[in-house]
């Protein structure tokens, strides 16, 4: 019969996946849009804002070469 | 191979691998709307590029997974030593049944598993070949019909929760220029839909074909693929990719839901998760069903987002009858090409004449890159442009009233 636990560990890998990307990504963008925001207005530099912003795009970056190296049946 | 005596026997296998190219081209069109729906809809990519970009990642994902399964059903037909042979002719009218399928859903707009379809197919053609005996109901049960109830409902609620994430994350006095900050990362996410396509389903025609030639002692058993048969298999999924099915395109993109680039980001990352751990973790999903319960996931999670339902419940009942549908129209083949090669080029031309009458029929009104968004091809606009619109067809399913269906509280008891 079916297997409940493969299915329940699938339903919860994917909604934690799911929503670190999204968390990140949204993170970064929001960042990334007040930061040029503030630059264009001269509220800040909004440098420091940049930069994290580009550090949580780099993140989603390294999710995605997971998501390839899950992908390549080649590199496991 | 009793039933496959009376036709030559290479004749019978060259039959088998055009039509199961054939099948892998009418797979790849079909679930191109699988990556490259949403991009499009929101004009994260021009629907000409998308389709592109898909077609070379199942080409290249074709070339990176060429480990065939020992068993061409997964265990759903009792096939092999000892059991049911799984002759030549059973999985031509098989590959027949889930051709038309295929062809029909794609004529009336809607995304359908074609894995489900070519399981029904041979399904169909076995038990006329062999009694109901040769199925195994338990396999077909866990691993076909629970599941596709089970694929739309996780992958809507994953959705619903992450729209709801990005949304609120995203909220405040630059919301609107930030979330269309999303066409970009959607562009990152379709395109790993794509590869894990590729790598998947190119894979279950090299298998049927590969298992042919074995069976037609055309190979040694316990080989792989011939290079050549990997090489076809890819360019088939690939030129399939990049035609595009522009039908499945739009209902999945604006048909079901005017998306925004926020929610088609959220869509795709659920789709890729869900995906991705479902093949990794021993509980296979259709990735058809898996993309479009992400979207009505993410249509319910925009505040005063809101999902078609009568295009939403086609779309499931498609799902439902997927199976049994290849399933009576393989039966049916497999009835008639039991009365030898009568019956076998009697199936070859009824099949020819209904899937060149689909195409003529697709042809009165037809979908492409230029309308795919929901603009009539007489109008010349840049399909780019337009994110919302939905096409008049679509539209006429009775579109929902502004407020959501569901109160919010209501729908976070869903999760």
């Amino acid at each position: 019969m079916i297997e409940w636990e493969s299915f329940l560990l699938v339903a919860v890998v994917s909604l934690v996946a799911a929503s670190a990307v999204v968390t990140i990504a949204s993170l970064g963008m929001k960042l990334y849009e007040s930061a040029l925001h503030a630059r264009e207005t001269q509220a800040s530099s909004g440098r420091w804002g940049l930069l994290v912003a580009r550090i949580l795009f780099g993140l989603c970056g390294l999710l995605v070469l997971f998501g390839v190296y899950l992908i390549v049946p080649v590199f496991h | 191979m009793k039933d496959s005596c009376a036709v030559d026997i290479s004749l019978m296998v060259a039959l088998v691998v055009v039509l199961a190219l054939f099948f892998d081209f009418t797979n790849g069109f079909h679930d191109t709307a699988n990556a490259m729906a949403t991009p499009i809809a929101t004009g994260a990519l021009k629907p000409r590029v998308a389709v592109t970009i898909a077609a070379i990642l199942n080409l290249v994902g074709a070339f990176l997974s060429t480990e065939v399964a020992r068993t061409i059903s997964g265990g759903l037909i009792r096939e092999g030593d000892g059991s049911i042979q799984i002759t030549p002719t059973m999985i031509f009218a098989g590959l027949i049944g889930a051709i038309m399928w295929n062809l029909a859903t794609w004529l009336l707009g809607l995304p359908s598993s074609s894995s489900h379809a070519l399981f029904g197919g041979l399904i169909g053609a076995v038990v006329v070949g062999a009694g109901f005996g040769a199925i195994d109901p338990g396999i077909l049960l866990s691993k076909i019909v629970l599941p596709a109830f089970l694929a739309p409902f996780i992958a809507a609620t994953i959705a619903f929760i992450v729209t709801k994430i990005a949304y609120r994350i995203t909220a405040g006095p630059h919301a609107h220029l930030t979330r269309q900050r999303f066409r970009m990362a959607q562009v990152f996410t379709s395109s790993l839909v794509s590869l894990a396509h590729g790598t998947n389903d190119a894979q279950k025609t090299m298998g049927v074909i590969t298992l042919t030639l074995i069976a037609a002692g055309f190979q040694a058993t316990g080989t792989g693929p011939e290079f050549w048969v990997i090489a076809a298999c890819a360019l088939a999924i690939a030129l399939g990719t990049y035609v595009g099915g522009w039908r499945i395109i739009r209902t999945v993109g604006t048909g079901i839901t005017d998306i925004s680039p926020a929610q088609g980001f959220a869509a795709e990352a659920s789709t890729t998760a869900t995906i991705l751990a479902s093949s990794h973790l021993g509980f296979a999903l259709s990735t058809t069903q898996v993309a479009s319960g992400s979207i009505i996931g993410a249509g319910l999670g925009r505040r005063r987002g809101s999902v078609r339902w009568r295009v939403a419940s086609r779309i499931t009942m498609a799902w439902l009858i997927t199976l049994p549908a290849a399933a009576v129209m393989a039966a049916l083949a497999e009835l008639v090409a039991r009365l030898g090669p009568i019956g076998i080029l009697a199936d070859a031309i009824v099949g020819a004449t209904v899937i060149i009458l689909m195409f003529l029929r697709g042809r009165k009104n037809p979908v492409n890159h230029k309308n795919v968004t929901g603009e009539m091809p007489t109008v010349g606009h840049s399909p780019t442009m337009v994110m919302t619109k939905v096409p008049p067809s679509i539209a006429s399913a009775k579109p929902p009233k502004p407020p959501p269906l569901v109160s919010e509280s209501q729908n976070q008891d869903l999760t």
